[in-house]
């Protein structure tokens, strides 16, 4: 049996601006991965790859086992996948997709379905033109788990929910992962909710893999070292990721072991992926 | 295909009201004339218009692509539309002639007129559904037209230019749901093909 839910090795695709270049990582089953990056930087491209909706012009993926542009229609049972826009026609009720889910699934729960509808308050006649923003993506994380999904996709699941609900969809993903054989692949750009939910952290920034780490190592290796321009010059540049220059002194993104003697703080995920970004500050 | 059909249904069954009032309409006109074809040929093809409808409605929300992410393939996906409009065109040509009987046709005139309408139809929905794969509704709207329009005129100046009557086509007109049948054949190959090729 494959141990690895996700498998990408020098994935690549081009367009006519923009390019996915040699992208990597792995995703072990009963994990969690967020997969970070600004917009733009390829992480829906990635997505798109990894279920087979686009060709990639290079590289190799394995998706529970299988090549997503070769797999036969039966594998996408075991695929949960939310978007980043509410897939359903807006005539329809949430009653209504879950009879389009049902002919579409060996595997469908209705009751299942049903119930998440019911805690999410989807039910009813109401159509899908009259939800909010964070409603349609309350239906789409119902029609993703209500099939017996091993694996979730899911691009930006959290935009448009209030905290409360991000909460309940973070703890949704806890829960699902508890079967070992169940793994999730999820961007998101509130990064503060990947770092309470993951595993492994895929940093893709313009079209590169920057990074593929666990996340518990990833904000071990990293401080935020606090310091004079002068101090902050004397660190050991290799093990430097950024610097902030500020009014009063500086800041660096820093290994932890070549912070020093100076003060220090603890680096967020949203730190590390800024100072990446603006790394050519340092 | 069958969850893209139930999707499609249920699309429709939203736009049902409007779709009765036109018909409603129609069939008041075919009753002051005294005859049915009109009817006949407009519902038929309102049949075959029925795909471009749940199409646009998928387009919006790009339910195609979600659909890629579902144990469906991409020839289901093509077909789903073709099958559509064949229901489509077969439940209201059925109903066409039911109306037309009513309003005083002969029932086998009738039958044989809606025959012909439905073949009409269904060459029509052969020439627009590669189109739309490919363009998209909105943009191949025009550009169907202006094919409708020149399929039209072709036809209409070869039977003036060879001097041929369609009363001449009484002998061959078996041959009309052949040709729709080659056509909607080869048609549907394309529209699998497109969708083969296509990127969500």
């Amino acid at each position: 049996m494959n141990t690895n839910a996700i498998e990408v090795r020098g994935l690549e695709k081009h367009y006519g601006g923009f390019s996915l270049d040699r992208v990597s990582f792995t995703l072990p089953s009963g994990c969690i991965m967020g997969l970070i990056g600004e917009n733009g930087a390829g992480k829906s491209t990635t997505m798109r790859l990894l279920l087979g909706l686009a060709g990639r012009d290079g590289g190799e993926v394995r998706v529970l086992g299988a090549d997503p542009e070769t797999a036969e229609p039966e594998w996408r049972e075991d695929l949960g996948v939310v978007l980043d826009e509410c897939p359903f026609p807006e005539a329809f009720t949430a009653r209504d997709a879950g009879r389009v889910l049902a002919a579409a699934y060996r595997h469908f729960e209705p009751e299942k379905f049903g119930k998440m509808c019911s805690d999410f308050s989807l039910g009813g006649k109401k159509r899908i033109k009259d939800y909010s923003r964070g409603m349609k993506m309350k239906l789409s994380i119902a029609a993703a788990l209500s099939h017996g999904a091993r694996l979730l996709l899911l691009d930006e699941p959290t935009s448009g929910l209030d905290p409360v609900a991000r909460d309940e969809l973070l703890d949704i993903l806890l829960d699902f992962i508890q079967d070992e054989r169940h793994s999730v692949l999820i961007s998101s750009h509130i990064l503060s909710d990947l770092e309470k939910a993951c595993d492994y952290i895929t940093f893709i920034h313009s079209g590169r893999s920057i990074f593929c780490e666990e996340k518990d190592a990833l904000l071990d290796k990293y401080v935020l070292a606090k310091g004079s321009e002068r101090e902050i010059a004397g660190l050991d540049s290799s093990r430097v990721l950024g610097v902030r220059h500020g009014q009063f002194g500086c800041e660096a993104l820093v290994e932890r072991s070549a912070a020093g003697q100076l003060v220090t703080e603890r680096a967020g995920i949203e730190d590390i992926m800024l100072y990446y970004i603006k790394g050519d500050a340092k | 295909m069958k969850a893209m059909l139930i999707k499609d249904l249920l699309i429709l069954k939203s736009q049902l009201k409007s779709l009765l009032a036109v018909l409603f309409v129609w069939l008041i006109i075919s009753f002051v004339n005294g005859s049915g074809l009109f009817f006949m040929a407009l519902t038929v093809i309102y049949g075959m218009l029925l795909p471009l409808n749940t199409i646009a409605a998928d387009e919006k929300n790009h339910f195609d692509r979600y659909a890629m992410t579902m144990p469906v393939t991409r020839a289901d996906l093509a077909l789903s539309h073709y099958a559509l409009g064949l229901l489509g065109i077969a439940v209201l040509a059925v109903f066409g002639v039911g109306a037309g009987v009513v309003i005083g046709d002969e029932p086998g005139e009738a039958v044989a007129a809606s025959l012909a309408c439905s073949c009409v139809a269904v060459l029509l929905m052969s020439v627009t559904l590669p189109l739309v794969y490919k363009l998209g509704v909105e943009r191949a709207r025009i550009i169907t037209v202006a094919v409708y329009l020149v399929m039209f005129l072709a036809v209409g100046f070869m039977l003036d230019g060879l001097g041929i009557e369609l009363d001449d086509f009484r002998e061959v007109f078996f041959l009309l749901p052949l040709l729709s049948l080659a056509v909607l054949a080869a048609s549907a190959g394309i529209g699998v093909g497109l969708y083969r090729k296509r990127e969500f």
